[in-house]
């Protein structure tokens, strides 16, 4: 049954736009806001940073947009890649614990890592604008996150502690997406470039980095807090009970 | 091409000027979220008052950055990441150590850093804070006789405030009513500064 010619027409309109849509990507930049632009002075990628036998228990509470277990995991990797012996535990806004890891020796350190959206901006003027040009107007998306975090130690006694908030401006279009790519193609360096998931690694290199840095400033100032006393071996003593 | 005109001129109000900078220029921003009420106090004539939001209840939101006057990269990492964040390390310093001793007494301040003019830098800003708060503060550093110096400098860290200060007390570097803040780094890959006090011969690290 062959449809009316305006049919036949809308149609070919659409599966236009779908297949347009379809080859239409995404550039997202990431901005850090508060404390993430900021210098540290350790090197993240050394593997010794904290061998002498730290014991970490990191715990994510989750937010709105954000994955607490996935960061969780994240954080473990990164910290057991520098010599730290990390569990982490995923806490439920009811308060409860999910599917904490194993803990054989307590933790000297216990990182609070608490993640919110802090700011969510749609434009539904250029969303409107974007499907009517077939994306050749682009959507903008915006997120702010903000991050909280706490180190404590044993005993309870706040070490340090840091706020980070960055902002990602997602950018939806054939043209934006197509210009940038071609613009990373023949004049951006491999490292200002915007297409892909370049923006992905910066804050995670970003946030890793500085979570390194204060886990070191919080081993640093509980060493002066016991007046550079050695620290206690983790080692159970011979004979007490399992 | 008049309509698309249109178009591009209509979405450009949405379009974030921060896509265009470099990864360094966003960098070097300082940037923080306000509402429109308070964007518009703070920077009238940029931000226009938002009258008819408030009216209807809307609150709205702006992003307000300021560029460094220092870029990323012009002083070392560790000195950048404490002078970035001098005053509110100072300010918990100096607040702390001056709970610790009587109204009365007479501050002195020393930083030990690395680096010359980033320890004179945090000296003067403990200088200052403890000057703010209403205590008497000299110029002066106590120092020590250069034996004593020579022989400290031969001690492990645990140690050396300790010594040091008893010995200032004993020999009179440092009075009955006097008082020493230290402000330093003792490891070389922080990037946090810890005090001590030293009152009546006696040395503590401040929390």
């Amino acid at each position: 049954m062959a449809l009316p010619l305006h049919q036949r027409r809308a149609v070919k309109i659409g599966l236009a736009a779908v297949a347009i849509a379809m080859t239409t990507g995404c550039v997202t930049v990431y901005q850090p806001l508060v404390g993430l632009q900021r210098p540290i002075a350790l090197d993240p990628q050394t593997p010794t940073n904290f061998t002498d036998n730290t014991r970490v228990l990191v715990r994510c509470h989750p937010g709105d947009g954000v994955e607490a277990d996935v960061l969780c995991r994240n954080v473990r990797s990164s910290l057991s890649k520098q010599g730290a012996t990390v569990t982490t535990e995923v806490v439920r806004p009811s308060g409860k614990v999910a599917a904490p890891d194993r803990i054989e020796t307590p933790p000297q350190f216990i990182i609070d890592i608490t993640s919110k959206l802090i700011h969510h901006d749609d434009s539904a003027l250029l969303s409107l604008l974007c499907i009517a040009s077939f994306t050749l107007i682009p959507a903008v998306e915006e997120w702010t996150f903000g991050q909280e975090i706490r180190i404590r130690d044993a005993q309870g006694f706040l070490l340090a502690q840091q706020s980070f908030q960055e902002r990602f401006v997602e950018s939806f279009g054939l043209g934006v997406w197509a210009l940038n790519g071609i613009i990373d193609l023949l004049i951006r360096p491999k490292s200002e470039q915007v297409t892909g998931d370049g923006y992905k690694e910066e804050f995670t290199r970003d946030l890793h980095g500085h979570l390194a840095q204060l886990l070191y400033n919080a081993k640093v100032r509980a060493r002066v807090m016991n007046s550079f006393a050695p620290e206690p071996s983790a080692e159970k003593p011979k004979g007490t009970a399992p | 091409m008049n309509r698309a005109l249109l178009l591009c001129a209509l979405s450009s109000c949405a379009i974030d000027t921060l896509a265009f900078k470099t990864k360094a220029e966003r960098r070097n921003l300082d940037c923080q979220r306000l509402s429109d009420v308070e964007a518009a106090a703070r920077y009238p004539g940029q931000v226009p008052p938002p009258p008819a939001k408030e009216l209807a209840g809307g609150v709205g939101d702006v992003l307000a950055c300021s560029t460094r006057y220092l870029e990323t990269g012009e002083r070392p990492n560790r000195d950048e990441a404490i002078l970035s964040s001098l005053s509110t390390q100072v300010t918990e310093l100096a607040d702390s150590a001056g709970a610790m001793a009587p109204q009365t007494t007479r501050w002195h301040v020393d930083a030990f850093y690395p680096s010359l003019p980033v320890a004179q830098k945090i000296a003067v800003a403990a200088r200052t804070t403890l000057a703010q708060r209403g205590f008497i503060v000299s110029d002066r550093v106590p120092t020590l006789a250069a034996g004593d110096v020579a022989f400290l400098v031969t001690l492990p860290q645990s140690e050396v405030y300790r010594i040091a200060c008893a010995r200032s007390f004993v020999t009179e570097v440092l009075g009955p009513d006097e008082a020493l803040l230290g402000l330093m780094i003792v490891d070389p890959k922080e990037t946090q500064l810890h005090g001590g006090v030293c009152l009546r011969g006696e040395w503590r690290w401040l929390p």
